[in-house]
């Protein structure tokens, strides 16, 4: 009696195992929910901020908000919808040359040049635009 | 004399091909690798990448942050101290120089193969690699593709157990 009362505990502790790895490795962390929730914040800045920071120190500028979701404010310099749907928002700096560049996480109505946009997103650091993935149009 | 000049001046830019670098901020990298799990794949589309149509010079730059996994976990342990350490290494980059540059013809329409010869930068090791891809004309637009084997063993980067040692990369490029 009692060996297969243990025999029935192991059975349901390992299926509650197998469910519990499944659930925590391969389900949960492909929700919205987990990525939000175990991604770092990073603050509110302007775009010529942002753009003028990483300019003036990558390294300091990458510690601060690379790997962060932040939100990042100003003028719509460009919005474009590529051919698999994804909007791409374009935020202009002081710098004609540099800009901050967000991928939206779903597709809107492409917003008009020139517009004030303040856009939530993942920071992934600086090539010749401070990237951001993920994004959210906050207001 | 002066006719002959200034005949000369009118022909040189129909006689001389233009160069031109084609430039694009939204290239995509994609990367790809079974394991008995589940499979490995990210995107990143923020890719920037040049192109010159003379000197067959092409250029990448790609952030490691920027590698989007549907699994987050996934995406934390790839951007980890164990794995592509991209606090340390947030880049990755190649510069190469298209070998057979001659057989494309940017003038008109086709898919021409290419080889090319370049240097990989990942996790702060430089090696030498030698993709092969595709370089299609449409109507004036030009667009790049490539399909390679990457080694991460070979840029320092320790492949967790289970995980296949090649990464299938494919990188496509509008311009």
């Amino acid at each position: 009696m009692n060996k297969k009362r243990i025999f029935k505990f192991l059975v349901i502790a390992v299926i509650l195992g197998i469910v519990g790895v499944w659930f925590f490795v391969f389900k949960l962390p492909t929700t919205e929910w987990y990525r939000n929730f175990t991604t770092k914040k990073g603050g509110a800045i302007t775009a010529i901020e942002l753009v003028k920071a990483y300019q003036t120190n990558e390294t300091k500028s990458d510690s601060l908000y690379n790997g962060k979701i932040i939100e990042v404010s100003g003028i719509v310099k460009e919005c474009t919808k590529s051919d698999d749907g994804k909007t791409t928002i374009v935020l202009q700096s002081a710098d004609s040359t540099a800009s901050v560049t967000i991928d939206l996480k779903g597709a809107i109505e492409p917003l008009s040049s020139g517009v004030k946009a303040t856009v939530k997103g993942l920071c992934t650091g600086f090539l010749s635009d401070v990237a951001l993935n993920e994004g959210e149009i906050i207001k | 004399m002066k006719k002959i000049i200034i005949l000369f001046a009118f022909a040189v830019p129909f006689l001389v091909k233009a160069q031109k670098t084609y430039s694009t901020k939204s290239a995509k990298v994609k990367f790809f690798s079974h394991t008995v799990a589940e499979d490995v794949e990210a995107t990143n589309s923020q890719v920037v990448c040049s192109l010159n149509n003379q000197t067959g010079q092409v250029n990448f730059a790609v952030l490691i942050k920027g590698f989007k996994f549907e699994n987050s976990l996934m995406q934390q342990h790839f951007n980890g101290k164990d794995y592509m350490q991209s606090d340390k290494f947030p880049k990755s980059n190649f510069t190469g120089t298209i070998a057979n540059m001659a057989a494309v013809n940017f003038a008109k329409n086709g898919i021409y193969n290419v080889s090319v010869d370049g240097t990989l930068t990942l996790h702060g090791v430089s090696q030498n690699i030698k993709p092969t891809g595709t370089i299609t004309v449409a109507n004036g637009k030009v667009s790049l593709k490539s399909s390679f084997k990457i080694k991460p063993k070979s840029f320092g980067v320790t492949v967790p157990d289970g995980i296949s040692e090649e990464l299938e990369t494919t990188v496509t490029s509008n311009f």
